[in-house]
């Protein structure tokens, strides 16, 4: 083979000479004939053939001859490119930003949307539900794992999880840090099937005792950090929550359990919750959740995931499981009639679990696909710029395909070759998109992540990734180079070697329509649906950022603080909440402070099912309602406003009657048209203990921003002791010079209460905002990119098209068109050229934003205003794109422009 | 799309075939050997000249024939293709399976005929 390729050479020149020695045999064999030798040539010739295809088709006898012609042509279209490095230079930009920014943004949806868990097997995985829930879909009890855990043939087919929470975590004694960890059953890691890199991982004996086991098992990236991969690691102590736990062992390199997205540092057995003070993300119908949650039947908080190996045993294993749900209802003791038959109606599924838990996916899946989307649309008009080029570098090498033709080439190798030039710029442009697409995965999730950490992602490119940048690289390519490849294949040798020019069917300089002006079109229609895009997701976040939240939210700060991990007596509470209160309003630039159970768009969302009756006693309704609990001037604090009846005051204490106010929601949706004040409600599932309504209140956006405010009900603190979330201060200035000093407040008042963040609410609103200011960002980018290469691709039909009516406008002013009128004969095309393509992007524009309505706050999807914005901005910058080329052709000289033709 | 000239007419590898047998006889030149097929053929093969050329070029990859120079009838000097001992076997074999061929299709056209 190699001897054969050495020697190719020789042969072919061989090959040659032999040709030749014939046609010269034949020559003087056909004059010995009586022919003359011209016409002895043109019969040897004729009677021959096509020498140079005869000759290309001997020589491919020997060749490996696809890839061959392949490696001819590519390396032809990298001799023609290195040519003509501008247009090689913008080409390969607009693909590496286009190709970048796909792949990009597919990196992050594959990562949020597609990857499977890093764990063996894992699409044997489940997620157990509980369906028909009315409160709590995704939560169990810690005695139904248990049960359930026991049932089961094999002990190691469901695990329990705790959420993932933060904890006060110090090594060595040095300050805590927040720190990520879960709780989860001793055999949480079997059921995933991993193994320890080092020591052990928590087994089942770890859940037998109540706080008997204070070890814990550490992740991988912790023990890195943490720990600089000390192999001596095991055994060293942790300290949680003020609790001293052993570490027993590393967990592997990339584990990060169920939930995409989150990255404990640690995990500890459930047996340990009570005494690391976990104590979020529960649910319950009258438990007692300051009491450990382990023997608590109607407490629910761990996520069970299921592991079934194989899927014939589903159901089976769902009856085992549905069993062992009711008889868990039976034992329970549930007061509410209404909420036992709600329960009864409960019945448990399976949902695969190969992705882990679905938080992530449901926040930003709707968002991935919209930016997906729209990076398609800016690759698309990338493509038909670039085949706009290649299309006006095909007009310009007519000739030499003509001349390729007429000496035997086929029509298919032309082809080939115009493809050999795009799929040469696509690759390129999708080597150098690699850097677009790690900028993209880089600033993507900060961007996306509210607050000051970033979202654990896993985007280690994978076969999926790297398919899609090939199939995204390759396609481009064939989309660029197929009207120009199919263009230059359709030359008529004849009449191009006659004429020096041909009227190339689609490509007609008179004609209206060419190939070229019908991609423009596209390319203004498609920038025209990103300009209105952005402008509508830029006039969203704005609309967000003048919304009024109910709230006065400019000078006012969160002091978030957790006293559940400072060990108080009930009694201690209300000195506390005093002298916390008069410590902060001591700071000089506070002007008021007030307890919180649940600080503003903080994201804590504690609720509970109530009962509610009017003044006279009737039951009038049931439902749902958030509560918090707080100082009696909290509402003059946060300045959300009263609306009837009064606020708390001093004398609301513990012997005085119950009282609560609600939001005007709870009034709509529970009470009705009724007078709310001095109507009763009671908890749907604890004592008899009565709350009187005495005030109403607005419906401040307290969760998120985003959010409509639920049914809200606030207790007087005083009536409600128990942990604080922290205090709101109203401060005269700029909140931000009283934070320090509110931190030393809270340290001068009991040093033991850790401190979680004491930030101002703009910049807690400025969090909710990280989406739709993400979205508006990178539409924005994207609109202006697509405008750009618009005007480019508007600018250089328009070029082309002007160089090719060179001489006729030659004749125009010759007879005496003035250079006005030339120039608007010009723009006036340009201008025609691009409304028709806002025509179509129009109708694109009221289509695609009528999809993305979910994403709109404050304006409908087809806002008059923005689209007019839009347009306007589109024609402006078209005719700006078509005024060189005008003032091109104003200026031509008409009798040089006569004289060249 | 033009037809591969050398399937024009006939059954395939008639053309390598005839080469073979052309040249097992004497060893030629190019040109000659196409004067000669068409001789014998009696222009029956409206064969294009140049269509020699691939063939001969797949019969040299095979190993069938072998080139070297010598002198045409004018003495020029000339590439001359001549059969290899595997050509020479390959053209043995050809023509019996020709034969078989033929055989096998005149006793059916008889049968037809009866």
């Amino acid at each position: 083979m190699l001897k054969e390729m050495l020697t190719r050479h020789r042969r072919f020149a061989e090959l040659s000479e032999s040709i030749r020695e014939y046609l010269e045999e034949k020559i003087t064999d056909l004059m010995e004939r009586g022919m003359t030798r011209e016409e002895a040539e043109r019969t040897a010739r004729r009677d021959f053939g096509n020498v140079a295809r005869i000759e290309e088709q001997s020589r491919e006898v020997w060749q490996w001859r696809k890839v061959e012609s392949l490696w001819a042509d590519t390396k032809y279209a990298l001799r023609r490119l290195s040519k003509s490095p501008g247009f090689t230079m913008v080409a390969l930009l607009t693909l590496a930003l286009g190709i970048g920014a796909n792949t990009g943004i597919f990196t992050l949806l594959d990562a949020v949307l597609l990857k499977s868990l890093p764990v063996p097997n894992p699409e044997q995985l489940f997620i157990l539900k509980q369906s028909d829930h009315p409160a709590d879909k995704s939560r169990f009890p810690y005695p139904f794992f248990d049960r359930v855990s026991r049932q089961l043939p094999n002990r190691l087919s469901i695990a329990a999880m705790s959420w993932p929470d933060d904890f006060y975590v110090s090594t060595a004694k040095e300050h805590p840090r927040l720190t990520e960890g879960q709780l989860v059953s001793g055999n949480y890691f079997q059921v995933f099937e991993t193994y320890p890199v080092l020591g052990r991982l928590l087994a089942p004996t770890d859940d037998e005792k109540l706080g008997g086991s204070p070890v814990a098992v550490i992740s991988y990236a912790y023990w890195q950090r943490q720990f600089g991969a000390d192999p001596a690691v095991i055994g060293r102590e942790l300290d949680v929550n003020r609790v001293t736990v052993t570490i027993v062992g590393v967990a592997p390199k990339g584990f990060f359990g169920a939930r995409t997205g989150t990255q404990p540092a640690f995990w500890i057995p459930l047996s340990m919750q009570s005494f690391v003070g976990y104590h979020d993300h529960y649910s319950d119908f009258g438990a007692q959740p300051l009491k450990p949650w382990i023997p608590q039947a109607n407490l629910n908080w761990l996520l069970l995931v299921v592991r079934v190996k194989s899927p014939d045993a589903v159901p089976q294993m769902l009856t085992v499981l549905n069993q062992e749900y009711r008889s868990n209802l039976e034992s329970l003791i549930l007061s509410d009639a209404d909420v036992r038959a709600g329960m009864l109606r409960v019945h448990l599924t399976l949902e695969p679990g190969q992705r882990g838990f679905a938080n992530l996916r449901e926040q930003f899946e709707q968002p991935l696909v919209l930016l997906m989307a729209m990076a398609a649309i800016v690759l698309l008009i990338a493509c038909a710029n670039i085949a706009n080029l290649l299309l006006a570098r095909a007009a310009a090498r007519q000739h030499a395909l003509a001349v390729q033709l007429s000496i035997g080439a086929g029509r298919t190798r032309l082809i080939q070759q115009m493809l050999a030039e795009c799929l040469s710029l696509s690759i390129g442009g999708g080597v150098l998109g690699i850097v677009v697409a790690y900028g993209c995965t880089t600033v993507l999730p900060r961007w996306a992540s509210s607050g000051h950490t970033t979202i654990p992602l896993n985007l280690a490119p994978d076969g999926r990734i790297l398919a899609f940048g090939v199939v995204v690289a390759v396609g481009t390519g064939v989309l660029c180079g197929l009207a120009p490849a199919l263009q230059s294949a359709s030359v008529d040798p004849v009449s191009v070697l006659k004429t020096g020019v041909q009227p190339i069917q689609g490509n007609n300089p008179s004609g209206r329509w060419s190939v070229r002006k019908i991609l423009v079109v596209a390319q203004v229609a498609l920038s025209l649906l990103l300009l209105v895009g952005a402008g509508m997701f830029l006039q969203t976040l704005e609309n967000y950022s003048r919304l009024d939240p109910g709230f006065d939210r400019d000078h006012l700060l969160n002091v978030q603080i957790d006293t559940h991990l400072v060990d108080y007596k009930t009694s201690d509470f209300p000195p506390l909440y005093q002298r916390l209160t008069d410590r902060m309003e001591a700071i000089s630039g506070v002007l008021s402070a007030s307890i919180t159970s649940c600080s503003l768009v903080a994201g804590c969302l504690d609720s509970s099912d109530v009962v509610i009756r009017s003044g006279g006693g009737r039951t009038i309704a049931r439902g749902n309602a958030q509560v918090n609990s707080v100082s009696p001037n909290y509402f003059a604090t946060t300045g959300i406003q009263l609306f009837r009846g009064r606020e708390f005051a001093t004398t609301d204490d513990a012997s005085a009657p119950k009282v609560a106010i609600v939001n005007q929601t709870f009034v709509q949706r529970y009470v009705g048209n009724q007078n709310p004040i001095g109507s009763e409600f009671s908890y749907a599932d604890s004592g008899p203990s009565r709350y009187r309504i005495v005030g109403v209140v607005s419906d401040a956006r307290v969760n998120d921003i985003r959010e409509i405010a639920p049914p809200i009900i606030y207790f007087p603190i005083a009536q409600n002791v128990g942990n604080i979330d922290g205090l709101e201060v109203r401060t005269a200035a700029d909140p931000h010079w009283v934070a320090a000093q509110a931190r030393q407040a809270i340290i001068d008042v009991d040093p033991r209460i850790p401190i979680v963040n004491v930030s101002t609410l703009n910049e807690e609103v400025n969090d909710n905002l990280s989406q739709p200011r993400l979205i508006a960002r990178l539409t924005s980018i994207f609109g202006v990119l697509a405008l750009t290469l618009a005007c480019l691709g508007l600018y250089g039909v328009m070029s082309y098209t002007m160089q090719r009516r060179t001489s006729e406008i030659g004749v125009r002013l010759a007879m005496g068109s003035t250079r006005r009128a030339v120039l608007w004969l010009v723009i006036r095309e340009t201008l025609l050229l691009s409304g028709l393509g806002a025509v179509v992007g129009l109708a694109m524009a009221l289509g695609g934003m009528r999809m993305a309505t979910s994403f709109l706050f404050g304006l409908s999807p087809d806002d008059p205003a923005i689209i007019t914005t839009a347009t306007g901005l589109l024609l402006l910058a078209s005719a700006a794109a078509g005024f060189v080329p005008a003032w091109r052709a104003a200026h031509i000289e008409p009798v040089q422009a006569l004289r060249s033709e | 799309m033009v037809k591969k000239p050398e399937y024009r007419d006939l059954f395939p590898g008639a053309l390598e075939l005839m080469i073979l047998k052309t040249l097992s006889r004497k060893p030629m030149h190019g040109y000659a050997l196409a004067q000669r097929i068409k001789e014998i053929s009696d222009d029956l093969l409206q064969i294009e000249e140049g269509s020699l050329y691939p063939a001969l070029q797949r019969m040299l990859k095979a190993g069938w024939l072998e080139s070297e120079m010598g002198l045409s009838a004018r003495s020029r000097p000339v590439r001359i293709f001549k059969l290899t001992q595997a050509g020479r076997k390959h053209l043995e074999q050809e023509i019996s399976s020709v034969e078989q061929m033929f055989a096998g299709v005149s006793r059916v056209l008889a049968l037809a005929r009866s």
